[in-house]
């Protein structure tokens, strides 16, 4: 693979059994030097596994693990060219700032004035400049966090691997945080290997996600790309809110097919081969679809229904909308601009949407 | 709006039962022995006048100094000064015992047993399942001339004659000291090290610890408060034990307890002996106090936090 030419990760074919559980279960890909990238998904899907078999905590049942063109089985966590942010952050208690980022620095022969000026632009790196002498237990949970980040990178590693770094964080700092690490990625141009099970976060900060789903990657993609083009149900259901209709292939055209679902028949873009009568998927996103009183024009996929609920949502508006022949109602967003025709609940209307903008899933 | 009680005397008032129990079990028996030390014994009588000259009688000098371990003691009356500064000397010996063995055990029991830990720490209760003296009987029993290691040794061949240095001295004191007081040790210790947040672990493997870096920087420093905990919950007691000195460890074993005790019940000298208590109450205090102020204490306690 042409993406393999500079992974400073390569992982292949790697499995980790706990007694008759599969925690990571066969897994394959490569780290592209420098970039950011996400192990994506539920609690109990392995990401977590993953990383610490990375660090070196966990060793693969099977399967190998390469960094930077070194095989790391038998190398132990403290000789390997990784360093870990922990979900903790596992702040030395005992220590003040200053120590705890210079920890890592103490085991390498460094002098003194060395050791004391990269403490130093580390804690500016993270904007913590004139906290050295704080005592651990002084600080915030954001400030924790920016030691560990400091910690990590002052070892100047080849890799960081950040274990849900930001998932104790309140919402707004969270945000702030965000910005803040991709920002610091970008400066120091060290590759990231974050885990996270908030998909915003991943689409936010990644420059590829890996979604995994129990010991398996289901995909691996741009962050815009997995949003647009998911390859399969459980990935287009993780990544944002997806309108699902289960249907049968019922005629195969030029690039495209026809679907016909109990809501109606519709038509979504497909290239390859197919068979008719295969049972299929046609995703939709919620934003790509129009509400509209009267019966669209031809050319649009349509379908009759009736709103049974909206939720006002700041800058958007959320419509439910039961369609019949379909257990669960189509979920409809609209951005709010303040011209729009307001649309009442209980009233029946069309949902439509061009036939590009619909996805088939095939599992 | 309801009058709430002020946050202090909800304080207190929980701390009541423990407090009475304190000051009337604890204080004013101690009170008492002050008094008493300040008092004089004439024959069965106790002389009420204030005198200080139970505590002269422990620092008055002597022209003739009395050597023990090649230390001169230049006082009329070194027993007490021999015997203090002795006791701490083997209290100190059987603390550092303690830890030593006490620490592994509760490093295992912390690191190394996943779900057994409660039936680990019910089994190192077992011994205490008997009574403190029918342990000390016990090692009287081992240590004895005629006893267990000697007879065993002999029958296997390894002695013709018994081991004679084995009971009735400082060791076999000690011995009996650190075997009755090291499962003690283990529970605070064990606490400290149990608690240790796991990541902190592997935050320091991370950062390029070795096994041992890491114990020494991380683990160690971590447990330290359970630790100390431990060494002062024994040390302090073992000074003035006088049981076991009594039992196995004959006239070269004797510590200060035994004086305090002849002077109280022997000698007929109850002042005398709550002056020697005193003072020893008082040293023990002092040397606490150093060695707290010495490690640090204060900046210990607020990393615990």
């Amino acid at each position: 693979m042409a993406e393999h030419t500079d992974a400073v990760i390569e992982i292949k074919d790697v499995s980790k059994l706990f007694g008759p559980v599969a925690a990571v279960d066969g897994v394959s890909f490569g780290i592209i030097r420098g970039e950011f990238f996400s192990l994506l998904g539920p609690s109990g899907c392995g990401k977590t596994t993953l990383l610490r078999m990375l660090a070196g905590f966990e060793q693969p049942s099977r399967g190998e693990i390469l960094i930077d063109g070194q095989p790391m089985a038998g190398v132990p966590a403290n000789k390997r060219p990784t360093n870990m942010v922990f979900q903790s952050y596992a702040i030395f208690p005992h220590l003040n700032v200053e120590e705890n980022v210079g920890y890592g620095l103490r085991n390498r022969k460094l002098g003194k004035g060395e050791t004391r000026s990269r403490v130093a632009a580390a804690l500016d790196l993270v904007k913590l400049s004139g906290y050295g002498k704080r005592a651990a237990h002084q600080l915030s949970g954001g400030q924790r966090q920016r030691v560990a980040l400091a910690r990590a990178l002052v070892c100047r590693p080849k890799v960081l691997l950040l274990d849900e770094p930001l998932g104790a964080l309140d919402k707004k700092l969270r945000e702030e945080m965000q910005l803040e690490l991709r920002q610091l990625q970008r400066n120091v141009g060290i590759t990231f290997v974050f885990v996270t099970h908030d998909q915003e976060e991943a689409l936010t900060l990644s420059d590829r996600i890996a979604v995994m789903s129990s010991g398996k990657v289901l995909q691996i993609a741009r962050s815009d790309d997995l949003y647009e083009n998911p390859n399969c149900r459980e990935v287009a259901e993780f990544i944002g809110n997806m309108n699902l209709f289960e249907g049968k292939v019922a005629a195969v055209g030029q690039g495209n097919v026809t679907i016909a679902t109990p809501a109606g028949t519709f038509t979504v873009p497909h290239t390859a081969p197919i068979g008719a009568g295969s049972v299929v998927h046609l995703a939709v996103r919620p934003e790509k679809l129009a509400l509209s009183a009267d019966k669209p024009a031809t050319g649009l996929n349509a379908v009759k229904g009736r709103i049974i609920a909206q939720t006002y949502l700041g800058d958007r508006r959320q419509f439910l909308t039961q369609i019949d022949g379909m257990a669960k109602p189509l979920a409809i967003s609209r951005q709010i601009s303040g011209a729009e025709a307001q649309i009442s609940t209980n009233t029946d209307i069309w949902v439509a949407w061009p036939p590009q903008l619909g996805r088939l899933l095939t599992s | 709006m309801v009058q709430r009680r002020p946050e202090w005397l909800t304080g207190y008032s929980l701390l009541s039962p423990a407090i009475i129990i304190m000051a009337v079990m604890m204080v004013t028996p101690l009170l008492a022995m002050v008094a008493l030390s300040f008092w004089t014994q004439q024959g069965f009588e106790l002389d009420r006048s204030f005198t200080l000259a139970n505590y002269f009688a422990l620092v008055e000098p002597s022209s003739e100094p009395t050597y023990w371990m090649g230390i001169p003691f230049p006082l009329t009356y070194p027993v007490p000064a021999i015997l203090l500064i002795k006791s701490l000397a083997m209290s100190l010996a059987i603390t550092l015992a303690v830890i030593a063995l006490a620490y592994p055990m509760a490093y295992f029991l912390a690191f190394h047993v996943r779900g057994q830990k409660a039936l680990w720490l019910v089994l190192l209760t077992i011994p205490f399942w008997t009574s403190y003296l029918l342990r000390v009987f016990a090692w009287k029993i081992m240590l004895g001339f005629n006893g267990a290691i000697n007879s065993g040794l002999k029958s296997l061949g390894v002695l013709t004659e018994p081991l004679s240095f084995l009971l009735y001295n400082p060791l076999a004191v000690m011995i009996t000291l650190v075997h009755a007081w090291v499962a003690f040790a283990v529970l605070p210790i064990f606490v400290s090290l149990d608690k240790i947040d796991r990541s902190y672990l592997e935050a320091a493997t991370d950062l390029g610890d070795s096994r041992l870096r890491r114990f020494l920087q991380v683990t160690l420093p971590l447990s330290a408060p359970g630790t100390i905990g431990a060494a002062l919950l024994v040390f302090i007691p073992t000074v003035g034990d006088y049981v076991t000195p009594t039992l196995v460890g004959g006239p070269s074993g004797t510590m200060i307890g035994n004086l305090i005790q002849e002077l109280f019940l022997k000698q007929n000298n109850a002042p005398l002996g709550a002056a020697v208590s005193i003072t020893m109450m008082v040293t023990i205090g002092v040397i606490v106090t150093l060695f707290l102020w010495l490690i640090g204490f204060r900046r210990l306690r607020s990393r615990a936090r």
